[in-house]
């Protein structure tokens, strides 16, 4: 037994205030639960759920794997080569999609790519392909392993770094990050956007691969876990980790035998995008969650991905399964002239990020990014507070200083979404719906709760 | 409010006046007039729960609307709700307690629950050569610590078969605090001796009883009168548990010794003191 | 003219009780004809359209009804402004919780503060989530909630079991743990008997009979209404008694609870056998079963074992048992004694046990006497006099209102009812107090009991209280023997007092 009985009982209530105030004229010290019921539509799934004598055990282990993946920037190559992609193949953000539910960046960055790899001679023809859909083939970035920022689109002839997690013997790998403004992610494909593409392929790429195979793999974990003491964030806020980065590899570059202008162009190039770490802290997170994914049983998050039209989210003990929903609009602060209205749905598999706990949960390590997205210091604390809510863990490579270096919260559980009504916060850069615009602002936004009353379903379907 | 069992004749009884007679940060002690149950000791729930402890509690929420006057519809329970941030802690300050109710100052409380000391353990029957080697254990383990001195003393005086009265005048009232060290000996000599069910225990009592009013703190005096009745803190009890399983001693000896400053230390001296000795 | 103001919020919750609050506050607000705050389940909904409010189309029971009547304008926004302040969240506990975010969730709440014990009163058919989520955390759990469907309850039972914690209920609402009182507890001295109840106001029943008689209790585990049934087959009751086994401070068990499923009785008898602490049993006959069967079962393999008739029989055989003395159990009778009209005994109860040991004790006296109680011949509403006994906390007779312990309103016309048919002549009815009930119940009632006095009718009172609790015993039996009522701290001698009066015996008549 116990020890139940041997002394006063430490005391927790949900539910009725009546039994509270019966405890406090004893004087029991009891600690009040915030209770508010879930959907009454996910009744029974989480019943059926909390039931399944699997997810205990599913759970801790699916944690245990996320928190111990590791995450090493091996080596930078051509997509067709680490993805295998061929000519007319090309990945894109978020869950499965067409080209005739796409939104404006998503398409305008499908025509970018079929620029870039030749399979047209101009937009207006890439379109008609692209529509007509003869010789393309669309997946997602999650469906091969990998990850892409916005539009997120990738081809095979653009470079990728490849990361690697010894622990779980897996990789994944992300598209290099092009920069702000018009660039192929937010939608634009004019000449400028397929020439610094073009650049990235012939100078940047073979520069960072050369740098990497000199000095060995730089561990982007531990990168992550210095950065999140500085400011950073991961998903909004990577200018401490870009230079760091830079830090590591640029005597590599300086030292491979470059031409000098070039060196001095890829460090102008990385020093210049506070983004450029972006796409390393991408494919890190997509390595923790992806050692998680595919325990049956387990109620664990394992991606959350948007493609411009549809949020959609996948959970450990349902494996590949997506679950999706009309994507919301981000809400937050506009640049320049820009409005709500010009803002697209939300868009890119960044979102990856907070399913490895950075990123919105990570916030009280990254006050001031209520600048750009709105919000005060009080809120960005609450943020992470609520967080822990909804998650298992806490990752203690991820230590907050400001909360007395307690871990990031790290695995979303499905079932604890719907009890407490707290949805994932999510921080985010708005693409402006028109393709080619580019960033119009930066926000927070939330996941629909109708992914996680459908994956509540499901799981509960999947019970023995 | 919640109040030891112990001390239910003074909290259940007929009303009478009660004064502060002292106060710390986590506790305010109250003379009661009775000379078997001297003080009460209001306190939180975390702080060390003395034999004589009230326990009084910030308050639970509860919307504003539904505190007020007892009798009105919804506020079962939140009548009597006690503050210790309430509990007025000047010396002097006078008030009454009795038919389950303190009122103090603008204080006032209910007893919404009785709570019960810890069970003395009995250690009559455990063999002897067990207790002395309990005893050794605890004195190698208490070297070094305050209280050396004093245990000395006493145990010599309790193989020499010294009068009660000398043996109680030379300790009682040594030392600086609520409850002097001298004192904290004597008192977890006498709950040791109470658990052996020991022949000296009655003389020993008897002598601290008569001398302890006058040559002590109140304080003091009070949770020795408890002492003398095997009445102590869970942790001193739960040592002698330890002792009556042979069980190991580590743990409830380091919660022991987290006791008060130096209290814990005291008590324990005397718990080595009474194992030892001749029953 | 009558302004109606009808919305539905949603996304905002609070406890049913809270809300029953809540309207009644809003009815006293001037100009305010009608008020009800409610979730928008269908029973409520059902309840605001029989108030003559409008019923808002999609109301799902995740939203808050408001629904107010008001003389004109300003008294409807006059509720409104109040009903904000009284929606708005309660200051946080100072002290108990870290500054930021309230938990949200049971296991969040367990983890924070190194509890071992929840006390769960979430709706039914959420309430497996919160209990699931305290064990998972390490915790026990007392599910106050009901309508909870017995698969969980054998499924978080079986949980708890392999992990060495304990599930007390579902529909559990009284406990002692560690000497805390929990849910409908009183406050008793701390002593040597240890309870396990299949019962809540029995279980206060023997405890405040154990108090009078100056022994304590140790603990009070419930284990809620079911668990002694076929399918859950005594799980808690198992695990209780072995608790209680190897608690010291525990030295006698009584077990009391309705006669259990025949092989579920079987197991707990052999179970109980085995333990080092001595169990005494304390089943109630049933009305139907007969005091003699009842008692001749139970005396089987272990006469000493037999369960009384009632409990206070159990009591006095578990006093007997410690070597205490039983003390003349308390009684405070009205001057001069009233002789009833003639008529039939009516049984008004908020405690369901209660009722069930009254009807046996009346049954034995009177005859057929009817209830709506399962086991007896039934009783219909206007189905003509007689003797009858009701447990107005049955579900066919809350009528959606809160439990009689809670709101004693639906009970007070029912007497006043009883106390205008002719054909009533003795009422019998159940006081219980301590934490959680009524904070004064005797001037509750006193109104009604003086009413039915001047019509002629007796009143019976079982008071079941312990001079701890906070509503006074001694001043509730004066403020009801004042009333006119006959009070009587055992519930079994009550009934027995109730049925002399109504058979019209002679040496009732003369009181005492």
């Amino acid at each position: 037994m116990t020890g139940l009985l041997d002394a006063e009982p430490r005391v927790v209530t949900a539910g009725v205030d009546l039994l509270a105030e019966a405890l406090a004229a004893q004087a029991v010290p009891a600690q009040a639960v915030s209770w508010r019921p879930p959907p009454e539509r996910a009744a029974a799934a989480l019943a059926r759920v909390a039931a399944d004598p699997r997810r205990r055990d599913a759970n801790d282990e699916a944690v245990r794997r996320m928190l111990a993946a590791g995450a090493l920037l091996v080596d930078v190559r051509p997509a067709a080569e680490v993805l295998g992609l061929s000519a007319g193949q090309f990945c894109h953000a978020g869950p499965p999609i067409g080209w005739d539910r796409a939104s404006g960046p998503l398409r305008g960055a499908l025509v970018g790519a079929v620029l870039l790899e030749g399979l047209a001679a101009d937009p207006a023809e890439a379109e008609r392909r692209l529509e007509s859909g003869t010789g393309i083939e669309l997946s997602p970035c999650h469906a091969l392993g990998g990850v892409g920022p916005m539009a997120g689109v990738v081809s095979a002839s653009m470079w990728v770094c490849v990361l690697r997690d010894e622990a779980h013997d897996r990789t994944s790998w992300c598209t290099l990050n092009e920069g702000l403004g018009a660039v192929l992610r937010y939608g634009a494909y004019g000449p400028a956007v397929l020439d610094r593409l073009r650049w990235m392929g012939a100078v940047l790429g073979p520069a960072l691969q050369a740098a990497l195979r000199a000095r060995g793999p730089v561990d982007v974990k531990a990168v992550i876990g210095q950065m999140v003491q500085m400011g950073d964030e991961g998903h909004n806020r990577n200018r401490a980790g870009t230079l760091m980065l830079l830090r590591d590899l640029l005597p590599a570059v300086i030292d491979s035998g470059l031409p000098a202008a070039d060196a001095a162009a890829v460090a102008r190039f990385i020093g210049g995008n506070d983004h450029f770490f972006l796409n390393l802290v991408m494919p890190a997170c997509k390595l923790a969650t992806a050692a998680a994914a595919g325990i049956p049983g387990s109620t664990v998050v394992t991606a959350m991905a948007r493609n411009g039209t549809d949020f959609g989210i996948q959970v450990s003990g349902t494996g590949d399964a997506w679950f999706t929903a009309p994507a919301g609009v981000p809400e937050g602060l506009f640049l320049g002239g820009y409005g709500p209205a010009d803002a697209n749905p939300d868009i890119g598999d960044s979102a990856i990020t907070e399913t490895a706990g950075l990123g919105g949960f990570a916030m009280a390590g990254a006050p001031a990014i209520v600048r750009f997205v709105g919000g005060s210091v009080p809120d960005a604390m609450r943020t992470t507070q609520e967080m822990y809510e909804i998650t298992l863990a806490e990752n203690p490579a991820y230590a907050l200083p400001v909360l007395d270096f307690r871990g990031a919260p790290t695995g979303i559980d499905v079932t604890r979404v719907l009890r407490t009504g707290i949805l994932p916060q999510i921080n985010t850069g708005i693409a402006g719906r028109v393709a080619g615009t580019g960033q119009v602002g930066a926000g927070l936004v939330k996941p629909p709760v109708e992914c996680f009353l459908a994956a509540a379903g499901a799981l509960a379907d999947a019970v023995a | 409010m919640a109040a030891s069992a112990v001390v239910a004749p003074v909290l259940a009884g007929a009303p009478r006046p009660v004064r502060v007679v002292a106060s710390t940060s986590q506790a305010t002690y109250l003379a009661t007039g009775d000379p078997r149950l001297p003080a009460l000791c209001l306190a939180r729930p975390g702080a060390v729960r003395l034999p004589c402890a009230v326990l009084v509690e910030p308050g639970a929420p509860g919307p504003s609307s539904l505190e007020g006057a007892a009798g009105t519809p919804g506020t079962a329970g939140t009548a009597g709700i006690a503050d210790m941030a309430r509990v007025p802690d000047m010396a002097g300050t006078a008030g009454v307690v009795g038919w389950g109710r303190l009122a103090l100052g603008a204080f006032t409380a209910r007893v919404g629950r009785w709570w019960r000391p810890p069970l003395l353990p009995r250690l009559a029957r455990v063999d002897a050569g067990r207790l002395a080697a309990c005893a050794a254990s605890l004195t190698a383990r208490l070297l070094g610590r305050p209280g050396c001195a004093e245990a000395d003393r006493l145990a010599a005086a309790l193989r020499a078969g010294e009068p009660p009265e000398r043996t109680v005048r030379a300790l009682l009232g040594c030392g600086p605090g609520l409850t002097p060290l001298g004192d904290d000996v004597l008192a977890g000599v006498l709950v040791t001796l109470r658990a052996r069910g020991a022949a000296t225990a009655g003389p020993l009592g008897a002598a601290v009883t008569a001398l302890a009013p006058a040559r002590t703190t109140f304080v003091s005096a009070a949770l020795l009168r408890h002492a003398d009745r095997g009445e102590c803190v869970p942790q001193l009890a739960a040592v002698l548990a330890a002792v009556g399983r042979d069980e190991p001693l580590d743990r409830p000896l380091a919660a022991l010794l987290n006791v008060g400053h130096t209290s814990g230390c005291g008590l324990a001296h005397g718990v080595a003191v009474g194992l030892g000795a001749q029953p | 003219m009558t302004v109606r103001h009808v919305e539905l919020r949603p996304g905002t919750y609070r406890d049913s009780v809270r809300l029953m609050q809540v309207s009644d506050q809003l009815r006293q607000v001037p100009g305010v004809t009608a008020a009800l705050v409610a979730m928008a389940t269908p029973l409520n909904m059902d309840l605001a359209g029989s108030m003559g409010f409008a019923q808002p189309a999609k109301a799902a029971p995740d939203d808050l009804l408001v629904a107010l009547a008001a003389a004109d304008p300003p008294a409807v926004s006059a509720a409104l402004d109040a009903l904000a302040a009284l929606l708005a969240e309660p200051p946080p506990q100072a002290g108990t919780q870290l500054p930021g975010v309230a938990p949200r969730t049971v296991g969040s709440a367990v983890r924070r503060s190194g509890a071992n014990l929840v006390l769960v009163s979430t709706p039914g058919r959420y309430a497996f989530l919160d209990a699931m989520d305290a064990l998972d955390a390490g915790a026990s759990v007392l599910l106050f909630s009901d309508n909870v469907p017995v698969e969980q309850e054998v499924r978080l039972k079986e949980v708890a079991a392999a992990r060495g914690l304990l599930v007390l209920g579902p529909d559990c609402g009284t406990a002692v743990v560690g000497g805390v009182g929990l849910g409908f507890a009183n406050v008793v001295r701390p002593g040597p008997v240890g309870l396990v109840a299949a019962s809540g106001t029995g279980a206060q029943q023997v405890m405040t009979l154990l108090d009078a008689a100056g022994v304590g209790v140790s603990h009070c585990l419930g284990v809620g209404g079911r668990d002694l049934s076929g399918a859950v087959a005594g799980r808690c009751t198992l695990a209780a008694l072995d608790a209680l086994d190897a608690d010291e401070a525990t030295e006698l068990i009584v077990l009391v609870s309705k006669p259990p499923a025949a092989a579920v009785a079987g197991a707990v008898r052999a179970h109980a056998a085995a333990l080092r602490t001595p169990v005494v049993f304390g089943l109630l006959a049933t009305a139907a079963a007969g005091s003699a069967t009842a008692a001749g079962s139970a005396a089987g393999a272990d006469p000493a074992a037999a369960g009384g008739v009632d409990l206070t029989a159990v009591v006095e055989q578990v006093l007997r048992r410690l070597d205490r003395p039983v003390p003349a159990w308390p009684e405070w009778h009205p001057t001069p004694a009233s002789a009833p009209r003639a008529g039939c005994l009516r049984g008004l109860f908020a405690g369901g046990t209660l009722c069930a040991e009254a009807l046996a004790v009346a049954a034995t006296g009177l005859g057929e006497v009817r209830s709506n109680l399962p086991y007896a011949p039934q009783w219909t509403q206007g189905g003509g006099g007689g003797h009858y006994l009701l447990d107005l906390g049955a579900d066919e007779l809350t009528e959606g209102r809160p439990h009689p312990m809670i709101d004693g309103s639906g009970r007070l016309a029912r007497l006043a009812a009883e106390a205008g048919d002719a054909t009533c002549g003795v009422v019998l009815l159940d006081v219980v107090l301590g934490h959680g009930a009524h904070p004064d119940p005797a001037a509750d009632l006193a109104p009604a009991l003086a009413a039915a006095r001047e019509q002629g009718v007796a009143a019976v009172v079982s008071l079941v209280g312990a001079a701890g609790d906070p509503q006074g015993l001694d001043g509730q039996a004066k403020a009801l023997c004042d009333a006119g009522a006959a009070v009587f701290a055992s519930n079994a001698a009550a009934a027995r007092h109730a049925v002399r009066l109504a058979s019209g015996a002679s040496s009732a008549r003369g009181g005492r």
